[in-house]
């Protein structure tokens, strides 16, 4: 077909009818416009709560408070005006992105919004010690920030860490900032006598822009430093407080803040010493303890009479007072917190008694247990701790030949740390095993640390036995070494004998295993198998499983070192009010 | 692309850094906190609200802008109008409150993945992290971008939000 034909019959189409079905629709033109919901969106405020803090410390939200504001814990650095801050302290430096960041948390009993913000609110700790002043001679660990968070914002505090964490480092810490943020001028910290010159060349350490003055001297020199010396930090003995009780708690002497330090002397609130650390007019009461229940509860409420009076009593429960000290305390371990500090290898050598030691012993023992059997009702508890200590100092020498078995394997042993370049140190109880130890051990060239040596020599004698690679051991009383020493540079602890209570011999081994120890410790416990000491030791055991419980968020605390009934128990004695059923449990 | 407004200022040095940012609250809706710091990041201002629920007729007409009118005009705007000491720059870490900028007028920059980086066209490094910005006047965002590196001395960017989360979950907790 062409184009034309095609085209024809394309309209032809168009011509042909449709049959198409048509209907016819009629509309009501009355419908009317359909139902309209309408929803406007006005722009609606939220409700804001708003905090402003200012350079002065007052927050607008906050009301007055007993207590002074935390706001007031950067008086001079909260607000713009880096000006107000002391020069040494002002300059900051950078907090790398990837740093842990610790932000401080306000205590419990800091109940308002606003003031409890403005703790998390301030940049982190990190951040404010940070500055180039600040530097420290080593850097803090983390939990070591923490304890400086808790101690900074707290009036009252109780730090318990673990012996070896640096309670010391954070106290220093917690005190040169709140010196920085002028919350504190006028610091007094009581310690330990033989500890007194530990603080001075700790702060040196951590903090040498601090003045430091140790209360020492005749009476007038101690009067002249108690209301003259201008120092920041006032270092005190526990002995001498009481000496000078008058001047110490005069209405005229307020202190910003007052440390106790082996707080744990505090612990009987009965004794001078406790009544007068009460009756200091002080801010701040924060106390440093390794060892906050020693032997039984109330050693905690003791210290509590002065790091938050009035918080417990004796007439609580264990169970309220737990709850009502929970935010008072801080207490870590190693074992939580220093998870790469090195291992401490615990070895118990335990040991035959020489032949002479033998005869003695026995024979001793035989008598004084028929003796004390003999004594019946007039038993008492010293009776029996007399026997326990002659057999015990019977255990370490032969009271006739002077032979001991223990000193043979402490020259054996010590000729391994000699010839390793190490150091060891030796705890026993008495002076008199420690200067008969010497004399036996007198090719190592050992040193005496106890408490028949003057406090005057015995830092020398620290210096010397670290620096004198020649002084392989340190013979230390657990009563003169066991406590704020640093002896981190040792690798080995020897314990010639046992003290009662585990957190003693705790305290003794931590001098070497601390922050800084360089490598593992080895410690080893001297005992004489089948006699006294293998008793003691089975209950210190027992005992020592009890203390890390004791300080456990979830257990109760309980009685700790040897008790009255356990102590009769040695000898399967009969206390005086009866038979023990089960001495060592 | 939005353009700075007119009456934005050129930043002086930056005294107040204000970071601002929306949190989700579980089963409760979204709450926002703004931060007004010093150059070292010591606090001035706080303010925060309370979450706010999702509205689902909103949610169902405003579809895929709704989180911006959400955080941006309903949240944030709401805190800002609260300050007394107004911020110089504000930094957030939404990209829906890099709109702010139109009700406060003020800079606004975003601390943002590397991913988020990409589809803008000002964008920043600062101390390792990713900053970008609607701004489109060069001389402001160099002004910008000096201001954050200032700040950056002293603490990361970062960091304050970790103190608003912190702050907000306070909040929360007290509020139950």
């Amino acid at each position: 077909m062409d184009n034309a034909s095609s085209q024809i019959d394309w309209q032809n189409s168009i011509g042909q009818p449709i049959d198409l079905p048509v209907e016819s629709v009629k509309i009501d033109s009355t419908v009317v416009s359909p139902a309209i919901v309408s929803a406007r969106f006005r722009k609606r405020r939220q409700k804001v709560n708003s905090y402003f803090f200012s350079a002065t410390g007052v927050q607008e939200n906050a009301s007055s408070n007993e207590m002074p504001s935390p706001a007031s814990f950067f008086q001079a650095s909260a607000g713009t005006d880096e000006d107000d801050l002391p020069a040494e302290f002002a300059k900051q430096s950078q907090v790398k992105k990837d740093d842990k960041r610790t932000h401080l948390r306000a205590p419990k009993d800091v109940i308002k919004m606003g003031d409890r913000l403005f703790y998390m609110l301030q940049p982190p700790l990190e951040s404010l010690l940070s500055g180039e002043t600040m530097e420290f001679p080593f850097p803090p660990f983390d939990f070591q920030y923490a304890g400086v968070g808790f101690l900074f914002t707290r009036y009252n505090a109780i730090l318990a860490d673990e012996m070896g964490l640096g309670k010391t480092m954070q106290t220093i810490t917690s005190i040169r900032m709140l010196l920085r943020t002028r919350q504190a001028a006028n610091i007094l910290l009581i310690c330990p006598k033989p500890l007194v010159t530990n603080w001075q060349r700790e702060f040196k350490t951590w903090a040498p822009e601090i003045t430091v003055a140790a209360i020492q001297g005749n009476k007038s020199e101690r009067a002249w430093h108690w209301k003259h010396n201008r120092a920041m930090v006032k270092v005190a003995n526990y002995e001498l407080l009481i000496r000078d009780e008058a001047i110490v708690t005069d209405e005229q002497s307020q202190y910003d803040l007052c440390v106790l330090d082996e707080a744990q002397r505090v612990k009987n609130k009965q004794n001078s010493t406790s009544k007068v650390v009460r009756n200091i007019n002080r801010r701040r009461s924060w106390a440093l303890t390794g060892t906050p229940i020693e032997n039984s509860i109330n050693d905690l409420v003791g210290i509590c009479e002065f790091a938050s009076p009035g918080l417990v009593n004796q007439n609580m429960t264990a169970r309220e007072i737990k709850r009502n000290v929970s935010d008072l305390i801080l207490r870590r371990t190693k074992e939580v917190v220093m998870t790469d500090l090195p291992p401490r290898l615990m070895r118990d050598a335990e040991l035959d008694l020489s032949q002479e030691q033998a005869d003695q012993y026995f024979a001793a023992e035989n008598n004084g247990v028929m003796k004390l059997g003999e004594m019946g009702d007039e038993i008492t508890i010293n009776h029996v701790f007399e026997l326990v200590l002659r057999l015990k100092q019977i255990c370490n020498f032969d009271p006739v030949t002077g032979t001991s078995t223990k000193v043979d394997r402490l020259k054996a042993d010590l000729e391994e740390v000699a010839a390793s370049g190490q150091k060891a140190i030796v705890f026993s109880q008495w002076v008199g095993a420690i200067e008969k130890i010497a004399d036996q051990v007198q090719r190592f060239n050992p040193l005496q640390y106890h408490g028949r040596i003057p406090s005057k020599r015995r830092d020398p004698i620290l210096q010397e036995f670290k620096e004198n690679p020649d002084r392989t051991v340190l013979l230390m009383s657990y009563g003169a070494g066991s406590v704020g020493l640093n002896l981190q540079f040792c690798r080995y602890v020897f314990l010639f004998d046992r003290w009662w209570n585990p957190a003693i011999e705790d305290q003794a081994i931590n001098r070497a295993h601390r922050i800084g120890a360089a490598g593992s410790v080895t410690i080893t416990r001297m005992i004489m198998a089948g006699t006294i000491e293998q008793r003691i030791h089975d209950i210190l055991e027992e005992k020592r499983e009890l203390f890390n419980e004791i300080l456990s968020p979830d257990t109760q605390p309980k009685n700790r070192g040897l008790s009255r009934d356990e102590i009769f128990g040695l000898f399967d004695l009969t206390t005086p009010t009866g038979k023990i059923a089960n001495p060592a449990a | 692309m939005f353009e700075v407004s007119e009456n934005t200022e050129r930043l002086a040095p930056v005294e107040r850094f204000g970071f601002i940012t929306v949190v989700e609250v579980p089963e409760l809706g979204f709450a926002g906190g703004m931060l007004v710091v010093s150059p070292c990041g010591r606090p001035i201002e706080f303010h925060c609200t309370p979450p706010v629920a999702e509205n689902r007729t909103q949610k169902i007409l405003y579809g895929q802008t709704y989180r911006g009118f959400l955080f941006c005009d309903q949240i944030a705007s709401s805190i800002f109008e609260k300050s007394k000491a107004r911020p110089q720059l504000l930094i957030t870490d939404r990209c829906e409150l890099l709109a702010l900028d139109k009700i406060a007028r003020t800079p606004v920059v975003m601390l943002c993945s590397p991913e988020q980086a990409e589809n803008r066209i000002a964008g920043f490094d600062v101390g390792g992290e990713q900053v970008i910005s609607q701004i489109d006047d060069a001389q402001l965002l160099s002004s910008v971008k000096f201001a954050c590196g200032e700040f950056n001395k002293s603490l990361p960017l970062v960091e304050p939000f970790e103190r608003i989360r912190l702050a907000i979950e306070e909040a929360q907790a007290v509020a139950r």
